[in-house]
């Protein structure tokens, strides 16, 4: 089944990444694009997204905030932290959120076992 | 998919087997827990559907096609 | 370059310059949350950016500057001048290695020892506790006392004791146990458990196993995970910690002791390079797919199984080599001891290739083919010239139809030029993005504290002259911090703020380009100037008196005046306003002054908007035709001879309260002076700062040309600015009024 995939990050660069990466893994899925958060959370109130990619290291609300405000209104919506800061804190934190933890430079390997298990919660959540 | 039952019975599993193809092995396995299971054609099974076969104790006939699954399993 | 790799010139460059403004202004304020974040924030993505580019030099580097921006960020370490001075020379580096990057895919070979000692060097103002704070703290646990070795560990030990042995033999490397318990749900986040443990180098021994009894097949839930996984290996526990980072909570990690080993035996073997068993294999899977000749088959069976356990037994993968001796089908075993090899010795290596994406409406033309248009149309405009040339040698017999196709052709011409030349414009933002970076050095080698304001920089002019806009500008903004800017001390006592301030502004004016530099510091006095130009016998001593204030102000233009008291390494010596007055009149523009006393000093760069184009007036001297860049043509006259006064060798005479000396053209080009007239004619010119009259015989047209530099044996004459043709073919010599100054 094809998903709503959002993308975030401040980095045109990040996002091409995530975006061409995504559209190897899972052709067939589309994909949403956000450059902070503000417009993540507008993105996510007007569409109807399914997985949320999110960039750590954001101005203004960083990615982890973002997702814990996604959290409130979509708690079993897959989401994951992108971000090259390998710190525990973070992970620990993402772990809180139950989000996913993905490390940059992004692989498809990394995102694509993501998405698959994002795939199968999504799909376990529908039963 | 790419698990899939022969004519014979037997289970194969082939290619990467992502995770995803946990369930449908195990509804298979269910279906008939003595069907001989073939990993020869596998490569990179996913920790799920090697919880699987255990669980189901099955032990698959011949070598994995993974090698570090082949060596370490 | 690859549409990814161009997105990281594009946006390392716009980090570079966002983090060196925000370094800048943390400097200022170096309390500021904001300020620090966003320096950190640019440092970190650009870190990230060239991760995806695969730029390991860069991301080492900014991995230590991030570090230490963390530690700013944190509180414990205080973002003064030096930590802003490095960080700025980590974004000096930077910049640097992206012009190598676009210029080369690459980055120069000496890149990684650049970034190792710059990281050094950013390294040592990190508190020594901090290196805990940043890098993740590996839980390792403490090493276990004799006899307190856990039991599966002790097992899986005893399970692999041949190869543990065997690794005794050949390696130093200390072995660790992991023990990782993945939770339930981790199916769900994309952990799978076994792609980790797979990743583990040196691995040894390994066990996996329920972590409760697995139920009935028909209650078991596929996607809860239930297991527990148990490994021995010979790697750094760092390296083991790397991999399983993002489940630090799941994973335990302890060194073995070595009371647990079994007793090592003594030969030791260097472990061999896996790309070179690598190789052999390949080799020999390679031979057996000959198939054209099946007399020797058996042959080359038993040596390929033969060389392929040599590699592999020689290094030390005796358990791959052991499975290749018992599989008959000896092309099979090569290949899965090929797989085997390859997913334990070879980390996989990020992919970042772009896929297919639709390009950006915008294109990129190379400056060459840009060149090339415009050399075209300049030669279409004298080809224009020629045909109004011809169109007049025929006597003008009233051809309307000709004339008319000519005023076509001539419109489109200049048009077409008009919209070439379009293409080399270019914003001035580029030139003046350098001066936030530069004030704030000179002014805080000074001591000195200064705001920097730029207006209009998306004024727009020829590349070439917005290119060579930038070291004139140096100068003056130099010399502005420099000289013109007083101390703090100094500005309050004399009731000004302590902060001063540099304005620099763009502005278009017709055709004509500006630029302003102003400063509020101290202004130029001209007593001063006066005092200096006499001391250097710029000028005789009654010239010098009979100069207004305004006058005497420009002779900071003059070679060799310097106004500096002392000598500073900022401005240095001998380098004066005089180099930029040459830089911006070498582009056809004038520089003017004017400074008040206590209130600053503004300088103005006026120049032409392209220098492709020149207007030109085309003289007669002695016979010959000259040209005259219109830029240095203030007017011309015709005076009766009794206006002229001769004093000593030399002739005169006063224009508008101001005595302006007389050149005759064709006695300093060396022709035929003709006889005096009843009335003479004179071009007066002016340049740096001078005026001159130069007496012609005649004036002919003006002309917009395109000017080319002198070539071949004139190339070192001087006096001339180049030469250009002109529509009946006659090259035309262009006068270089600056050199032919008296």
């Amino acid at each position: 089944m094809a998903h709503k995939v959002l993308i975030v990050d401040d980095s045109k660069l990040a996002r091409m990444v995530m975006a061409s990466s995504l559209r190897r893994i899972r052709p067939d899925w589309t994909l949403v694009e956000a450059t902070n958060s503000d417009e993540a959370l507008a993105a996510v109130a007007k569409e109807s997204v399914d997985i949320a990619l999110v960039d750590f290291n954001m101005p203004g609300i960083d990615g982890l905030e973002l997702l814990a405000r996604v959290r409130t209104a979509y708690p079993a919506m897959p989401v994951a932290v992108v971000s090259a800061n390998m710190q525990d804190e973070i992970i620990s934190r993402a772990r809180e959120l139950n989000a996913a933890f993905i490390a940059k430079p992004l692989t498809d390997e990394a995102l694509g076992s993501f998405l698959s298990g994002a795939a199968l919660r999504l799909k376990t959540a529908a039963r | 998919m790419t698990i899939r039952r022969a004519d014979d019975g037997t289970i194969h599993l082939e290619g990467a087997c992502p995770v995803e193809d946990a369930e449908p092995l195990l509804q298979l396995l269910l279906a008939s827990p003595k069907s001989p299971v073939d990993w020869s054609q596998c490569q990179k099974p996913h920790t799920a559907v090697v919880q699987v076969l255990m669980a189901a104790g099955a032990v698959p006939t011949g070598p994995c096609g993974d090698g570090w699954i082949a060596k370490w399993l | 370059m690859n549409e990814l790799q161009q997105q990281f010139v594009t946006e390392a460059r716009e980090l570079v310059r966002q983090a060196t403004d925000d370094l800048i202004s943390l400097e200022r304020d170096s309390t500021s949350a904001a300020h620090i974040d966003r320096v950190f924030r640019a440092f970190h993505t650009l870190k990230g950016s060239a991760g995806v580019v695969e730029l390991p030099a860069m991301t080492l580097l900014l991995h230590a500057a991030e570090d230490l921006l963390t530690a700013v960020r944190g509180g414990s370490v205080a973002a003064n001048g030096e930590i802003v001075d490095l960080s700025l020379a980590c974004l000096d580096q930077v910049s640097r290695w992206v012009d190598d990057f676009e210029e080369a895919a690459a980055l120069p070979a000496d890149a990684g020892e650049a970034a190792r000692s710059m990281a050094e060097r950013l390294r040592t103002f990190l508190p020594a506790d901090n290196a805990a704070v940043v890098a993740p703290a590996p839980k390792v646990t403490a090493p276990v006392a004799k006899g307190e070795t856990a039991d599966w560990v002790v097992r899986l030990l005893d399970r692999s004791r041949d190869k543990i042995a065997e690794h005794l033999r050949s390696g130093t490397t200390t072995l660790h146990s992991i023990a990782y318990e993945p939770i339930p749900g981790c199916f769900f986040n994309g952990d799978d458990p076994l792609e980790l443990m797979r990743q583990v180098p040196g691995l040894l021994a390994f066990h996996i196993e329920p972590r409760e009894p697995f139920p009935p097949l028909a209650e078991l839930d596929p996607y809860a995970c239930n297991l527990r996984l148990q490994a021995i290996a010979a790697s750094e526990r760092d390296d083991i910690f790397k991999i399983f980072r993002m489940v630090p909570d799941q994973v335990r990690i302890a060194t073995v002791p070595e009371s647990a080993l079994p007793s090592a035996p003594v030969s030791a073997k260097p472990a061999q390079d896996a790309s070179l068993i690598h190789i052999v294999l390949e080799a020999q899977l390679e031979l057996l797919r000959v198939t054209d000749k099946p007399e020797g088959l058996a042959g080359r069976i038993g040596a390929a199984r033969r060389t392929a356990l040599n590699a592999l037994r020689s290094g030390g993968l005796t358990s791959i080599a052991d499975a290749v001796e018992r599989n008959d089908a000896v092309s099979d075993a090569i290949e899965q001891a090929l797989a085997g090899l390859t997913t334990s010795t070879a980390p996989d290596t990020p992919r970042t290739d772009t896929g297919d994406r639709p390009a950006e409406r915008m294109l990129r033309v190379s400056e060459d083919k840009i060149e090339a248009l415009v050399n075209l149309a300049g030669e279409l405009i004298v080809a224009k010239n020629a045909l109004a040339h011809s169109v007049k040698a025929t006597g003008g017999t009233g051809d309307a139809a000709l004339r008319r196709d000519q005023d076509a052709i001539d419109r489109l011409v200049i048009e077409l030029h008009g919209s070439i030349l379009q293409l080399r414009m270019i914003s001035v933002a580029q030139v003046f993005r350098s001066f936030p970076r530069l004030i704030r050095d000179v002014a805080r080698q000074l001591n000195k504290t200064v705001n920097l304001v730029t207006q209009g920089e998306n004024t727009e002019a020829d590349k070439t002259i917005v290119d060579r806009l930038f070291e004139p500008m140096v100068h003056l903004v130099r010399n502005a911090v420099d000289h013109g800017i007083e101390t703090p001390e100094q500005r309050s006592a004399a009731g000004k703020p302590e902060q001063a301030t540099i304005t620099i502004a763009a502005s278009r004016a017709g055709d004509r380009f500006h630029v302003d530099v102003h400063d509020d510091g101290r202004g130029i006095d001209p007593s001063a100037i006066r005092r200096r130009a006499a001391d250097k016998q710029l000028l005789p001593a009654d010239e010098l008196a009979a100069l207004t204030d305004e006058h005497v102000i420009d002779l900071i233009f003059a070679a060799g005046f310097s106004t500096a008291e002392t000598i500073s390494d900022v401005s240095g010596r001998g380098i004066g306003m005089d180099v930029v007055r040459t830089a911006v009149e070498r582009m056809g523009g004038r520089v003017t002054l004017a400074s008040k006393v206590g209130a600053g000093t503004s300088v103005r760069l006026d120049m032409p908007m392209t220098i492709s184009m020149s207007r030109i007036m085309v003289v007669q001297a002695g016979g010959q035709s000259f040209g005259i860049s219109m830029d240095a043509v203030s007017e011309t006259v015709r005076l009766s001879p009794d206006r002229i006064n001769r004093i000593k060798n030399n002739e005169g005479f006063v224009l508008r309260d101001q005595v302006v000396p007389v050149v005759s053209l064709a006695e300093l080009m060396r022709l035929p002076v003709n006889p005096a007239a009843a009335s003479r004619l004179f071009l007066i010119a002016e340049s740096g700062g001078r005026t001159a009259a130069f007496e012609i015989d005649a004036i002919g047209e003006r002309l917009e040309v395109v000017l080319k530099p002198m070539q071949g044996l004139l190339s070192g004459a001087r006096g001339y600015a180049g030469t250009t043709l002109l529509g009946n073919g006659q090259v035309l010599l262009v006068l270089d009024v600056k050199e032919i100054m008296p």
